[in-house]
């Protein structure tokens, strides 16, 4: 592991030197370095130009990010939705939470069964980070999307969608067998655009 | 006596504490705080979990708060309960050919005291069987969305309870396995002189 750009440790085992650190570290130090580590996964993988090692760095997956990220959209869809019956608002959230978690465990068993060689945990972590464009979209709309016709509100939409499926599908496809590619991006298409579309129409 | 050994390294225990106080005395804890949060939101996570209904009429705000109540129970034992109540962790870190391995380690430095590993043993475990109970008359009563939140609580505290019971079965084994070897060696020498 490099450590000359990193001000910080990534991971518990590059803390190895440092394991007295550990120890004597406060209780705000932890959770400023999990929170400094989800910032530097969700820029590493949503702005392609960081990669310079191929998917590397998710190796030192958390699933921390990934679930910030589903609470922030399940709380914002469900605040937005109708508020005809309680009911609805909280079958929302629910419905996007188990959504999340459980297409993200689908697409990741796919990957697999098609003979993909990775770790579960990392391609959960990559396509949970993948949700924030959507977090962004759902948000935007949120806020303006009852004074934008249907139309402008697409925009954002396919614009965040592409965003997601671009950074995730460029993982995803480096694991599987060449003539298997498109068997295991395809779900991640429909995840995101499944997500996508939801947050447009709730 | 730092032989690594599959990633995992031999430290051994000092001593413990010696014990003059009351075995249940919380106010005599190393970490009195820490035990509280490790208490605090488990409390939080059962209490909204069955009776924030009769507070909080819009059900979507008790599926936030539950929620929020687990990711925080299962990040603060993890992470903070466990390094300074029993002086254990366990996380995920890769070999440098790419695969995933699961290091469970104990630190030396840290002088474990009964008070604080008891309450952290006995909640852990009490809060996994409880969640499991709750997830059980779930199934039974056909309730789908409380077993959602009951079995995410149940699955995050079976997983840390796992995860530090290998931490510190590993190191029992290690104390063990430390202890033979040094038998070995002892008579070794006995034999040759």
């Amino acid at each position: 592991m490099d450590y000359s750009n990193q001000k910080h440790p990534q991971n518990y085992s590059q803390m190895e030197d440092l394991k007295t650190l550990d120890l004597e570290e406060s209780v705000s130090e932890t959770i400023m370095r999990d929170l400094r580590m989800i910032a530097y996964k969700l820029k590493y993988v949503l702005i392609p130009k960081e990669q310079e090692d191929n998917g590397k760095e998710l190796r030192n997956w958390d699933l921390w990010g990934p679930l910030i990220f589903c609470l922030t959209l399940a709380m914002t869809l469900s605040f937005k939705a109708d508020s005809t019956t309680s009911s609805s608002k909280s079958d929302v959230f629910a419905i996007i939470f188990v959504l999340i978690w459980v297409g993200a465990f689908v697409v990741t068993l796919n990957a697999q069964l098609l003979g993909g060689k990775v770790s579960f945990f990392q391609s959960v972590c990559l396509l949970g980070y993948c949700v924030f464009p959507i977090n962004i979209e759902a948000i935007i709309i949120a806020f303006v999307g009852s004074y934008l016709p249907f139309v402008v509100k697409l925009i954002p939409v396919i614009i965040c969608f592409a965003w997601s499926a671009y950074s995730s599908v460029g993982f995803m496809a480096s694991l599987v067998p060449p003539h298997k590619k498109k068997l295991a991006v395809y779900p991640v298409f429909l995840f995101y655009l499944f997500l996508s579309w939801f947050s447009l129409i709730v | 006596m730092n032989s690594k050994n599959e990633g995992i390294e031999m430290k051994p225990i000092i001593g413990q504490d010696r014990q003059e106080i009351s075995q249940y005395d919380i106010t005599k804890a190393a970490h009195p705080g820490i035990c509280f949060f490790h208490i605090f939101f488990k409390f939080c996570a059962f209490f909204s979990y069955l009776f924030l209904g009769l507070i909080i009429s819009s059900t979507l705000f008790q599926y936030i708060l539950i929620m929020i109540f687990h990711a925080f129970d299962f990040y603060t034992v993890k992470n903070i309960t466990g390094k300074f109540l029993v002086g254990l962790r366990w996380y995920s870190d890769f070999t440098p050919k790419g695969d995933e391995v699961w290091r469970f380690e104990c630190f030396d430095k840290c002088k474990r005291s009964k008070i604080d590993s008891s309450v952290f043993w006995t909640f852990q475990f009490g809060a996994s069987c409880a969640w499991a109970f709750f997830v059980f008359t779930n199934v039974l009563s056909f309730e789908f969305v409380d077993i959602i939140f009951a079995g995410i609580g149940a699955s995050l505290s079976w997983i840390n309870l796992w995860g530090f019971y290998k931490c510190s079965k590993d190191q029992q084994r290690k104390m063990k396995g430390v202890q033979s070897y040094l038998t070995k060696k002892g008579l070794q020498m006995a034999v040759q002189s």
